[in-house]
């Protein structure tokens, strides 16, 4: 029990923390390499596409892990999803829920035989519920003492994978990795320069699955 | 699109590479990057050596919020300061009590070379700031004595505590020390509308002018010198945006204030 919780505690555990490092690397490079591949290759026209899809996240802002549901629109350019994450006390002394609707631009889209590669950007909004956290003031606050704490804006750039049915084109399932970062963090680097831009982005992982085809 | 496509991917290297955080649940965790105790900060105190001839000096600062380069103006300016035992910041460390604003802080007095201790203010109670405190500095009320001269560290926030209330009993006890000169250091000023009613009346009756040679505050953002309807003699610091801190004498049973600008 207590071997497995390390293993998701960061930054204290170097080995986790170094083989996690490789894995991500090993699986970043593919990435690369199948999203940019040379000027011979063949490449396929289907069109694949995955208009609801379930998505399961490990980090990224919104909680340990977190679930969702979203579709993709406008030709197959915009994903809109909604998002649950939790965090639970034990991990750092902490509990927090947090409610997520995140948009992605798809601006890169490369289809290589059964796997499409596609990378994105986009905006997370973020709503928690955790200690002192409130979206009105309370009463006991003189007017406009506070901004709203429990809201986040969240912008985020990933690259992700799906396996594709050749025949229907059709989207199985996929996988996917953001670096992102909070707007605070944002407005934080840019007013001090004792901020790297560099320290305010972090990484998460996650699946998608279709959940109904089209 | 290739080359946004190259940008995510040198991000996200970057991001493994040089991020010291790359994996964060939420900006309201408590995941800590590094502690800085005031109890092993107050042992670095007292090992250190006073000449019983000299003047018991340290410096105070206070309300840093989001203003992390000022800060870091201030501990270089400090760090040049000669015979200090000690440096205090006196709250509001962080603009929203994240555990990445703590962070940053604790990257910035860590480079101080005097002990530095740190008190809460009323913004690093949101969110989860509470348990980030305790995680990193620990208990919110603390006190030491050095030589003819107890300082008390105390958590006066009220709000933003959800009105459990400052831990008075704790002060009275610690207040009731007759042997040596006390200097009293919290956030809000005693008197601030903040903590009104009986909480005002109970402070006027704990802080007596007989023992208590000074109190330190913060909060107000402007430099005040106040003398209460007790007498007693408070400092009310600027806040780091105003650049200065100030160098605090302490000799027999006089307290001196020197601003200093940077």
């Amino acid at each position: 029990m207590n071997n497995w919780k390390k293993c998701f505690l960061p930054n204290k555990y170097f080995e986790f923390t170094l083989t996690h490092t490789i894995i991500t690397c090993l699986f970043l490079l593919i990435l690369t390499k199948l999203a940019l591949p040379s000027e011979e290759e063949n490449t396929h026209s289907i069109k694949p596409h995955i208009p609801f899809y379930g998505k399961l996240q490990y980090a990224g802002n919104i909680g340990m892990f977190s679930i969702g549901v979203g579709g993709i629109f406008l030709n197959n350019s915009l994903s809109l999803d909604i998002n649950y994450g939790y965090l639970p006390k034990w991990i750092n002394g902490v509990r927090v829920s947090t409610m997520a609707i995140k948009g992605a631009f798809h601006f890169f889209k490369k289809q290589l035989k059964k796997i499409e590669v596609n990378s994105f950007a986009g905006l997370s909004l973020n709503y928690s519920i955790t200690n002192n956290t409130f979206l009105m003031l309370p009463k006991h606050y003189p007017d406009g003492y506070y901004l709203p704490n429990a809201i986040h804006v969240c912008p985020f750039i990933g690259t992700g994978l799906a396996f594709i049915d050749c025949k229907t084109g059709l989207h199985g399932p996929g996988v996917y990795t953001e670096v992102g970062t909070v707007d605070y963090m944002v407005y934080y680097a840019f007013r001090n320069k004792s901020i790297s831009l560099f320290e305010i982005w972090n990484l998460c992982f996650g699946i998608t699955v279709p959940i109904v085809k089209g | 699109m290739k080359i946004i496509s190259y940008a995510g991917f040198v991000l996200q290297m970057i991001s493994i590479f040089c991020c010291c955080d790359i994996i964060q649940y939420s900006p309201y965790e408590a995941d800590i990057k590094n502690k800085h105790s005031n109890s092993d900060e107050i042992n670095r105190i007292k090992k250190k050596k006073l000449n019983k001839s000299d003047t018991l000096r340290f410096a105070f600062l206070t309300d840093n919020h989001d203003n992390y380069d000022d800060l870091d103006k201030a501990v270089t300016s400090i760090n040049k300061q000669k015979e200090l035992m000690f440096v205090v910041c006196g709250g509001d460390i962080t603009d929203g009590g994240l555990v990445q604003q703590y962070n940053w802080y604790v990257d910035i007095i860590k480079k101080c070379k005097y002990p530095f201790l740190t008190i809460i203010g009323n913004h690093d109670y949101l969110a989860n700031g509470q348990v980030v405190f305790g995680k990193i500095f620990g208990s919110t009320n603390y006190s030491f004595i050095l030589e003819d001269y107890k300082f008390i560290f105390f958590d006066d926030i009220i709000q933003e505590n959800r009105f459990k209330g400052p831990q008075y009993q704790w002060l009275k006890n610690e207040c009731a020390d007759t042997v040596h000169h006390q200097v009293f250091i919290a956030h809000i000023p005693h008197w601030s509308g903040l903590i009104s009613g009986y909480h005002n009346i109970i402070f006027w009756e704990i802080l007596k002018p007989e023992r208590i040679l000074l109190c330190l505050y913060g909060h107000n953002h402007t430099y005040t010198e106040e003398n209460d309807c007790n007498n007693l003699k408070s400092i009310v610091g600027n806040d780091i945006e105003g650049k200065e801190y100030y160098i605090v004498s302490l000799i027999g049973d006089n307290a001196s204030i020197k601003r200093v600008n940077y």
